[in-house]
């Protein structure tokens, strides 16, 4: 059985459904239903909604996305649409606009197998929100406005925030390391704020980041 | 390796565009528009017009293929359709019916 490639350089308008593993780097704007698993590469564009067992993602969807068994947003990956999924992860460095439900009631005609899923994380937004967040990131996909921040804090709290993610990252290795600044007493835990005026927008959200 | 890979178990209805090469070996129902060479293999159905580069049949096409260099049809292979090309060949064993066009 060969594997099947949308490479780079190929465009398909129309409908895919697919009996095995599908990988994607090319661009698809229509329907895709799979029953294996289906892997959005980094150079890949999606626009279209995506059934499948396994979903992962690496490279830009705008569309829901259902997985019949799980879901997984590597770093890198940008989506506009609702998540679905029994049990999914998003990685630090992956952008998501839209709804999130984890254990969600299979999709139908969902395998058996689905029922394992995890129980503990069941996060939903207000459907109201959601789709206002929707209409907005249907209009604007490019950008990641503060508005999505409150159903992420919920869902996972610094690393899908692009900006805020990268801060923290930056705030966050400089606290042990005694090379940068040796002077500074040892009692000083929190190194000072690098809130840069370019960023005064989001430093309220980001300073109480830091307070947890 | 560009080429993109329509396997066995995937079928794709609509309009496949490639500047790479393409093999299929899953059901293609639309149109395919490929700037490099188009490879349908034994297992392939391709119910498209193809325009390609070069084009080789192993498996079963119904509608037009236009190359602009060459197409094979290979043995096993099955055509209904017009062919325009400025080459052809078909191998013992292809099954074809149609036109042909080689622009003389």
């Amino acid at each position: 059985m060969s594997e099947s490639t949308i490479s780079a350089g190929t465009r398909i308008v129309g409908n895919i459904t697919a009996t095995t593993d599908l990988t994607i780097d090319g661009h698809v704007d229509g329907q895709l239903s799979a029953s294996g698993a289906v892997i959005i590469g980094g150079d890949g564009t999606v626009k279209s909604d995506i059934t499948a067992d396994v979903i992962e993602v690496a490279g830009a969807v705008r569309g829901d996305l259902r997985a019949r068994e799980r879901l997984l947003l590597d770093e890198g990956a940008r989506v506009v649409g609702d998540l679905t999924a029994p049990t999914m992860g998003i990685r630090p460095g992956a952008r998501v606009r839209g709804r999130v439900e984890t254990d969600a009631p299979p999709a139908e005609a969902a395998p058996s197998r689905a029922t394992k899923a995890t129980p503990a994380k069941t996060t939903t937004t207000s459907t109201a929100a959601a789709t206002r967040r929707r209409t907005a990131a249907r209009t604007d996909p490019g950008e990641a406005p503060a508005k999505k921040a409150p159903a992420k804090r919920k869902t996972a709290p610094s690393p899908v925030m692009p900006k805020a993610g990268r801060r923290g990252k930056k705030a966050a290795p400089a606290k042990p390391k005694p090379t940068v600044a040796p002077k500074k007493t040892t009692t000083r835990k929190k190194a000072p704020p690098p809130v840069v005026p370019a960023l005064k927008k989001k430093t309220k959200k980001a300073s109480k980041r830091r307070a947890r | 390796m560009a080429a993109t890979v329509i396997g066995q178990g995937i079928t794709i209805e609509g309009e496949v565009t490639s500047e790479d090469e393409v093999v299929i070996s899953g059901v293609v129902r639309g149109t395919l528009n490929v700037e490099g060479p188009v490879t349908v293999e034994g297992d392939g159905v391709v119910e498209a017009d193809i325009g390609a580069h070069t084009v080789a049949i192993g498996g079963a096409v119904t509608g037009n293929v236009t190359a602009s260099e060459r197409v094979d049809l290979l043995a096993g292979g099955r055509l209904v359709g017009d062919v325009k090309a400025a080459r052809l060949t078909i191998a013992d064993g292809a099954s074809f019916k149609g036109n042909v066009d080689m622009d003389v």
